[in-house]
């Protein structure tokens, strides 16, 4: 499974690197802002992606935006800061189909990846 | 070369003069024809008169020998009489006839692959003794040249090369002349051996390659039938090695699996992944080694390394020797003398130590180098414990320090948490690892002694924490053993009575060697509830049976 991690801070991408792969995830491409996600997500054809919000360039809502027009399978996790309820909505109705609120423990993100991947999962079989 | 007539040739011999004719009669115009029938040649001897070197007279003579007539004798004889016209007198030797020579064919063959070609290998070897001998700075390692050849499985060991089909060849009468038949070669082998149809051959089995003429095979046993000296180089051999002399000092000789020695092993070096018999014994003068993956026995040991994967059998002793053993020595007619020996199970021996009081140390329940893996595993979970709390530390101050997060707050205390969770998730693996250690410590069950006839002052014995050393000779049949809470305790076998091991030892706590109960503790480690019940107590039975 190949995941795209976008998020402009290194130790945050790294963070979530190690819990991928402890829930033995290896194949991970990285992106430090929307428009680079929006370069790499064409090559790269992500199953899962994991999406901060505040980003120069091009935030995480717009990526999510311009993906959702064209993709709407891909499952995608905004995970930020941006804590209020009203940025939770909008984004969800951006499309996006998860959310972690930053400052979050491994096991929770372990636990946010799990049951997004599961969804995604029995929404795509026939039922 | 044209067609042959059907003229038949004559009965006399090659090289004879033919009867009658002016040109023999002188015996100065020869016709001789090679052994093989593949050339006639004229001979003409200075003095030869005109009208026997006249093409008639030549002609006459091929045709009376019965050559085949062709357009290139015809032409040759033709330019041998003009020659003889042109220089009379003169003397001639010319070839005036050619047969096309047969060609035989070739028998097919095996053909190995050099490493795997015995006479190869000598030859190479040879070869190089002679080089080292030609440069004085060169050094030959004469202990290395193995006169075994071994393959492994797989190994693409030679192939079958066809016959070659000969060519029929016609003699200068204008007979055919027949090649000689060429034979295939047919491999005789066993499912050791895969031939494909190519002719390739590969080895089916990991052993010794015997060829035998035509038969080709892996015996997956090497018998060695003298000794491993100069004459046979060192052994490494992928299967069961016997050899039924001894090993001489400085050779090696490994075997993948059991290796049996029934002579007198020197200064040597043996390995086996499995088993190691010496029925003669080994004498290592402090340079012998012996390393067996499982099982070793041998009569006597005598200043020999020895590394032994589970039990050590010794008949009659083990002296001044360094013995690591990762079960059990069963030696109940044996002495240990002298020397260093650790056993992470049990030791049941004869004799420990002299009445001249050699010093002899013996561990018991310990393995220097599984000792040392605990002990640095050990210091890694409280590093990693250490570091841990530090990282929990920062992140209750960063929590109760903050109202309302920033982002790089929320960044923070996430990467705290992150490192907190990263050294406990760490920190599990290793203390995992540890328990691991313990339990295979304890599947060799309980550390315990039972000396059957003497213990003597001199000996030093180390079981759980403590070392004690007797303060005179103790006489058995005994036990020594550490009861459930740690402490030494001898038990006499006769009367079955038991007591503290200071009451005839000094005993004292050492900390030379890892405290397992220490170390369990900080991994979290559970005994079993039956991981010491028989092992320990019936050398022999329950232990060997894991």
């Amino acid at each position: 499974m190949k995941i795209l991690l976008v998020d402009d801070s290194k130790t945050m991408r790294n963070i979530q690197k190690s819990v991928l792969a402890q829930l033995g995830h290896t194949q991970v491409e990285e992106a430090c802002d929307g428009q680079d996600a929006l370069s790499k997500v064409v090559a790269c054809k992500p199953d899962l992606m994991l999406v901060d919000w505040n980003m120069p360039n091009m935030d995480g809502l717009t990526f999510v935006k311009t993906i959702r027009q064209t993709n709407k399978v891909t499952p995608i996790i905004m995970v930020t800061t941006e804590a209020e309820k009203a940025r939770v909505i909008e984004a969800i109705k951006a499309g996006v189909n998860n959310y972690v609120v930053k400052p979050f423990t491994p096991d929770l993100l372990s636990q946010r990846i799990n049951e997004t991947l599961a969804k995604c999962q029995a929404a795509a079989q026939p039922a | 070369m044209s067609a042959p007539d059907a003229t038949p040739p004559p009965d006399h011999a090659a090289g004879t003069p033919p009867a009658g004719g002016s040109a023999a009669a002188d015996n100065l115009v020869r016709l001789t024809i090679a052994a093989d029938q593949s050339a006639a040649i004229v001979f003409i001897g200075s003095g030869a008169s005109p009208d026997s070197v006249s093409l008639m007279a030549l002609t006459a003579l091929v045709e009376e020998r019965g050559l085949a007539r062709t357009p290139e004798l015809a032409a040759a004889i033709k330019s041998l009489a003009e020659d003889c016209a042109r220089a009379p007198g003169k003397e001639f030797e010319r070839v005036v006839a050619k047969g096309k020579p047969v060609v035989h064919g070739i028998d097919g063959r095996l053909e190995l692959d050099p490493k795997f070609d015995p006479e190869h290998r000598a030859a190479a070897a040879e070869a190089a003794a002679k080089a080292a001998q030609a440069d004085a700075n060169a050094r030959i390692d004469h202990h290395a040249r193995s006169v075994f050849v071994s393959a492994k499985r797989g190994d693409v060991l030679g192939r079958v090369v066809p016959p070659t089909i000969g060519r029929e060849g016609i003699d200068v009468f204008g007979r055919s002349l027949n090649p000689r038949d060429a034979r295939a070669f047919k491999l005789l082998h066993d499912d050791t051996i895969a031939l494909a149809p190519d002719g390739t051959i590969t080895a089916h089995a990991d052993g010794m390659l015997v060829r035998n003429g035509n038969t080709l095979r892996v015996s997956p046993k090497l018998n060695v039938p003298d000794a491993v000296d100069f004459t046979t180089g060192n052994v490494d051999f992928p299967g069961e090695v016997v050899i039924n002399r001894g090993v001489r000092d400085c050779f090696r000789v490994h075997a993948g699996r059991t290796l049996l020695i029934r002579g007198l092993v020197e200064a040597a070096e043996l390995s086996a992944d499995l088993d190691i018999t010496l029925e003669g014994g080994m004498a290592g003068r402090q340079k012998g080694t012996l390393r067996a993956k499982r099982d070793a026995a041998a009569l006597y040991l005598e200043q020999v390394t020895a590394h032994v994967g589970r039990d050590l059998r010794v008949g009659k002793e083990a002296t001044h020797c360094h013995l690591n053993v990762g079960r059990a020595i069963i030696a109940p007619t044996a002495a240990l003398i002298g020397g260093d020996i650790c056993v992470a199970g049990h030791v049941e021996v004869a004799q420990i130590g002299t009445d001249a009081n050699a010093p002899t140390r013996l561990a018991v329940g310990h393995l220097p180098e599984t000792d040392a893996k605990l002990h640095a595993a050990a210091s890694l979970v409280e590093r990693l414990n250490a570091k841990r709390q530090e990282a929990l530390d920062k992140l209750k101050q960063l929590q109760s320090a903050t109202g309302k997060l920033t982002a790089s707050q929320a960044e923070e205390l996430t990467e705290r948490e992150f490192e907190a969770a990263e050294y406990e998730r760490q920190a599990k693996q290793v203390r995992a690892a540890i328990c691991r250690i313990l339990s295979m410590l304890e599947a060799a069950g309980r550390p315990c002694v039972t000396v059957l006839s003497e213990l003597w002052p001199g000996s030093k014995l180390w079981i759980g924490p403590f070392v004690c050393e007797p303060r005179q000779v103790i006489r058995g049949p005994l036990k020594i053993w550490v009861n459930e809470r740690g402490e030494p305790q001898l038990t006499l076998k006769t009367t079955g009575a038991t007591s503290a091991l200071s009451t005839v030892c000094r005993v004292m706590r050492d900390d030379r060697f890892v405290d397992r109960a220490e170390i369990g503790a900080l991994a979290g480690h559970v005994t079993a509830p039956n991981a010491f019940s028989d092992a320990g107590e019936q050398p022999g039975t329950a232990a060997h049976a894991a």
